[in-house]
Order: structure tokens, then sequence, then C-alpha cells
């Protein structure tokens, strides 16, 4: 089965809020202070990449969940991106699992993006807390639309 | 008796993740060494000994896989349990690791309840 936009939006947000305690809500409003970009990569049945996008505010969010640290932990600045790269790890397991069934999908190694990289088409935005924005996308194994 | 313990995972997110999860896991716990992938690991193993490895699959440099590898084939190394604490959800992967004689498996997100309960069994408890 393809990864669908309703699977996507539903690993999201499950994954946010078993990992991270947080509770993304999708919008349809442009995200535009996206400082933190990760892509991780997968192959199986239909290969593809899944993408990240988000404010430093986000990453900052999500590290301080993950850690148990509180939100003016100088710690946060150096742990946002490594975060947001863990986040994308933990959905793209679960989304291909979700896809595919538990037969056969390998995960690559998540990696950064320069935070200018256009997102692939169909891509969703969330806001956590009426806040911190997050964009999700899943691309073609070179960066094109899936 | 408090267990000392390596966490191998290129992420230090994770590592700090687990590190956190076993502080809260009421486990009896001594040091807490990490690496970030399997060489690391094994040079850590070279001068350490540890009650049980937690370790990530995918790394750069050398893999989980390789890791517990090399430790089967190690007469010491093997005697230490291993835990594979991974994203992977591939059944003939997790069956590979298990016929390499990995003591537990956990995927991510994983609670500090899971791991102490893995670890527990990993260490010969209930």
């Amino acid at each position: 089965m393809p990864v669908t936009e309703t699977m996507l939006r539903d690993v999201v947000m499950r994954t946010l809020s078993d990992s991270a305690f947080m509770f993304p809500s999708p919008t349809e409003s442009p995200i535009a202070d996206v400082e933190l970009r990760v892509r991780i990569t997968f192959e199986g049945p239909e290969p593809g990449a899944l993408e990240l996008g988000a404010s430093t505010g986000f990453g900052r969010a999500l590290a301080a969940n993950l850690l148990g640290l509180e939100a003016d932990d100088p710690e946060l600045d150096s742990a946002s991106e490594g975060a947001l790269l863990e986040l994308s790890n933990i959905m793209a397991g679960l989304l291909v699992e979700e896809a595919w069934g538990s037969a056969g999908c390998r995960l690559g190694i998540p990696a950064t993006l320069d935070p200018t990289t256009p997102f692939p088409a169909q891509a969703q935005t969330f806001l956590v807390d009426d806040e911190f924005g997050l964009v999700v996308a899943i691309a073609g194994p070179t960066g094109g639309g899936a | 008796m408090s267990y000392s313990s390596l966490i191998v995972d290129d992420s230090a997110i994770i590592r700090k993740m687990i590190r956190r999860a076993l502080s809260l896991s009421g486990l009896d716990l001594g040091d807490i060494l990490e690496a970030g992938d399997g060489r690391q690991a094994l040079a850590v193993l070279d001068d350490h000994w540890v009650d049980v490895v937690l370790t990530d699959i995918h790394m750069p440099e050398m893999d989980g896989i390789e890791l517990v590898e090399r430790m089967a084939l190690d007469p010491l190394l093997s005697k230490i349990p291993v835990l594979v604490v991974s994203t992977e959800r591939s059944e003939e992967r997790i069956e590979r690791l298990r016929r390499l004689g990995i003591k537990g498996y956990l995927t991510k997100p994983f609670t500090p309840e899971q791991i102490r309960d893995a670890v527990t069994r990993a260490l010969g408890g209930d």
C-alpha cells in the first residue's frame, strides 16, 4: 500500500504524542520559519524519503520533551537538530511498517538538509501548542515528489 | 549489585534518552558508557567490562548487526547480553539478530518501563 496523506498525518501525530508528549494539529497555514531540515531515506516496495522541516523553537521544545529538560536549559541549543533527526527516524520506522508491514523495508541514516531546500509537493503542516510549526513530506528517492 | 551498561547509538539524543530511561527505570545502575557506532563500542569493550549492551542497528562505520556478529565470535564478549533498540522493524533482520543471540529487541519509541523490563530479562531476571 503506498503512503497516503492520512497515513502520514496519523504517524506524525502518533509519533509526537508517544515519543515527546506533543500534540500537533494539522494546519493549512504555511510555516514561515523553517530553520531545521532533515531527511531519511527508506528502501522497500516503493523507495523514497521522509522529509521534515521545523523552526528552532519546535526543535528546542522537542528536545526538551525527549530529554526531560526544562525549556530554558542551555543544552537545548545544541540538541534541537539531533532531536528532529531522531524524530524523522522514529516516524520513518512507523511509516514503513504502516505502509508495507514488517517485511523487507530498510531505513537509511537521517541527515540534515539546507533549510531553504524546497519541500516536495503535498507537504503537510502542523502546529504544536498553536506556536511551533512542523512540515512533513514524502519525497521520491532523488528528491522529487512521490 | 549494580549493573554497568554500554549504550551504542550514533544519535547523541538517543543515547541521552536511553540513559534517562535507565536512570528512571529503578534498576541498580553502575557505570553507563556510550559509543557512537559498533567500532567505538568494541574499543570501549576492550577496556571495560559491562553487564549489558544496548545497541542501535543503523550506524555509520560499523552497524549494530556487525557489532553483534563480532561480539558473538569473541569468547569473552559473547557472554555479554545484548539488547537491540532500533526503529528497524524488518522481521528478517530481527530474526537474524535473534539467531546471533541477542537477548531482546525494543523498537523506538520506548518507555523507561520497557527498557527496565528488557534489561531485567537480559540480565536473567523475571
